[in-house]
C-alpha cells in the first residue's frame, strides 16, 4: 500500500524538491510538502480517480504515507 | 459554411510586476507564486492603457492578421470581467478608437474566465442567421488592479488583452463549441464591487455571507473565493468539456495537435493535465509570465500559438474554460 500511495503522491506533488521516498509512514505531509487547500483537494481528486477511494475532509486524517496507505486498506 | 477565425492578436501592457514584489503584502513567503500557483510575474496597464486601448492593440493585430478593415466589421463583441466603468461599455470606446462603422451591432457582455467562448457562441449564432457577415470579438482584461483587494486572487491576476476576427467559410473551421454552467454555485467565486453595502453582500449567497467579513479591500472591493471548491470543479469540468468535445466529433486525444486551457493557475493545468491522461507537451502555457488574464487567456494562447507558428494551418486545436459563475465549456477548431 505504501507503494501505492507513494507512487500517487509522486504523481501530485512530485515537483515539490522533497524525495518522497525517503519519507517515514509518519512524516508530516502538510508541513513537508507545503500543502494548501488546493493540494488536498488534488490529493483526493487523485486516489478518487486512481484508487476509487474517498479521502476524508480532515487534514489530520491524510497528512502522512501511514494514513493514506490505512485508507487503501 | 464553417465559422472561422480569420485571424488574432493579443497584447500585454509594458509594467511588469513580479510575484516578490506582492508576496509581502498580501501575507506569502517569498517564492509562494512560483512554488503553488506557478506565477513568476504578471502585467499591469498603466494610467494610459484602459481595456479599450489594451484591446485596440490586440483587435488591430487580429484585424491585420486577417486581412480585414475595422470599416468592415460589422459585429464587435467585447469582453471585460472587471470592466473600469459602469457605464459605458469599453466595446464602445473600442469601437470608435477601432473606427468600426456606427451601423455594426457594438455590445459589451461578461462571461468571466470562460468568455471567449461564449462569445464565439454569440458570434456563431450572429453570423449564422445573417445578422453580421464579419465580427471582432475582443478580450481586453484588467484585471491587477480589483484582484488585490483579495489576498487569494492578488498573485493570480495580471492585465493583457486579446482578439478575434470571425466569419463564415467554406471547409475547415470550428468543429465544435458548447458552454454551459452549473449556476447553483455561481456564489463561491465572487469578486464584489464596492457597490454592495455590507447588508446586501450577505444577500448575494446567505449561506456563503459570513465567509466575506473581514475581507474587505482598500477599494470597497470584497472578494470570497471557495477555493478548494473551486479547483476540483475547474479541474473536473474543463477535463470533461474536452472529453465531450472529442467524443461528439469522434476525434482522439492523438488528433489534436494543441490544448489551449483556461490558465487560473498553473496547479489546475497540472491537474487536469493529470486526471485526464492529457498530453502535456500539446498542452499550450504562458502562467509564469501572463498570470491568470480571465477571458482573454484562451484567444491569447491562440493568438500566440498562431503568430510564433507553433499552430499551423490544417491542424487541430482543442480549447477549455472554466469561470465563475460557474459557466464552463469547450471547443474544437480546426485550422483552415
Amino acid at each position: 500500500m505504501r507503494d501505492k500511495v507513494l507512487a500517487s503522491l509522486e504523481r501530485v506533488f512530485g515537483d515539490r524538491e522533497v524525495e518522497l521516498a525517503t519519507l517515514s509512514d509518519e512524516d508530516r505531509l502538510d508541513q513537508l510538502l507545503e500543502w494548501d487547500s488546493m493540494d488536498v483537494v488534488d490529493l483526493g481528486m487523485e486516489f478518487k480517480r486512481r484508487h476509487g477511494v474517498k479521502l476524508p475532509e480532515d487534514l489530520e486524517q491524510v497528512n502522512s504515507i501511514g494514513k493514506l496507505a490505512a485508507l487503501l486498506r | 459554411m464553417n465559422l472561422q477565425i480569420l485571424g488574432a492578436g493579443h497584447h500585454l501592457p509594458g509594467a511588469v510586476v513580479p510575484s516578490a514584489l506582492l508576496e509581502p503584502g498580501q501575507g506569502y513567503p517569498p517564492g509562494w507564486a512560483r512554488k503553488h500557483v506557478g506565477i513568476v510575474e504578471r502585467r499591469k496597464a498603466g494610467a494610459d492603457e484602459l481595456s479599450w486601448h489594451m484591446g485596440q492593440a490586440a483587435s488591430e493585430m487580429a484585424l491585420r492578421q486577417a486581412g480585414i478593415q475595422a470599416s468592415q466589421v460589422d459585429l464587435l463583441l467585447v469582453h471585460g470581467s472587471c470592466p473600469e466603468l459602469y457605464y459605458p461599455d469599453a466595446a464602445w470606446f473600442l469601437a470608435h478608437a477601432l473606427g468600426v462603422p456606427d451601423s455594426a451591432f457594438v455590445l459589451g457582455f461578461r462571461g468571466a474566465c470562460a468568455g471567449f467562448l461564449s462569445g464565439v457562441e454569440v458570434v456563431r449564432a450572429f453570423l449564422e442567421a445573417g445578422r453580421a457577415k464579419t465580427a471582432l470579438l475582443c478580450c481586453p482584461e484588467r484585471m491587477f488592479r480589483p484582484a488585490q483587494a483579495y489576498d487569494r486572487s492578488a498573485l493570480l491576476f495580471g492585465d493583457g488583452a486579446a482578439a478575434a476576427v470571425l466569419g463564415l467559410g467554406e471547409g475547415r473551421g470550428l468543429r465544435f463549441l458548447r458552454v454551459q454552467q452549473e449556476s447553483e454555485h455561481a456564489g463561491r467565486c465572487v469578486l464584489a464591487t464596492s457597490v454592495l453595502e455590507p447588508a446586501e453582500r450577505a444577500a448575494v449567497d446567505p449561506e456563503l455571507a459570513s465567509t466575506w467579513e473581514g475581507r474587505e479591500g482598500p477599494d470597497g472591493i470584497v472578494g470570497f473565493w471557495d477555493g478548494g471548491h473551486i479547483f476540483e470543479h475547474a479541474v473536473e469540468r474543463m477535463g470533461e468539456a474536452a472529453l465531450a468535445a472529442l467524443q461528439e466529433t469522434g476525434l482522439g486525444l492523438d488528433e489534436v495537435d494543441h490544448f489551449l486551457f483556461h490558465q487560473a493557475n498553473a496547479k489546475i493545468l497540472r491537474s487536469l493535465i493529470r486526471n485526464f491522461d492529457l498530453p502535456a507537451e500539446r498542452v499550450h502555457s504562458n502562467i509564469e509570465t501572463v498570470g491568470n488574464i480571465s477571458a482573454a487567456t484562451v484567444p491569447f494562447l491562440l493568438s500566440e500559438g498562431l503568430a510564433s507558428g507553433r499552430i499551423r494551418s490544417g491542424q487541430t486545436v482543442l480549447m477549455a474554460a472554466f469561470g465563475a459563475g460557474y459557466t464552463y465549456g469547450a471547443a474544437i477548431l480546426e485550422v483552415p
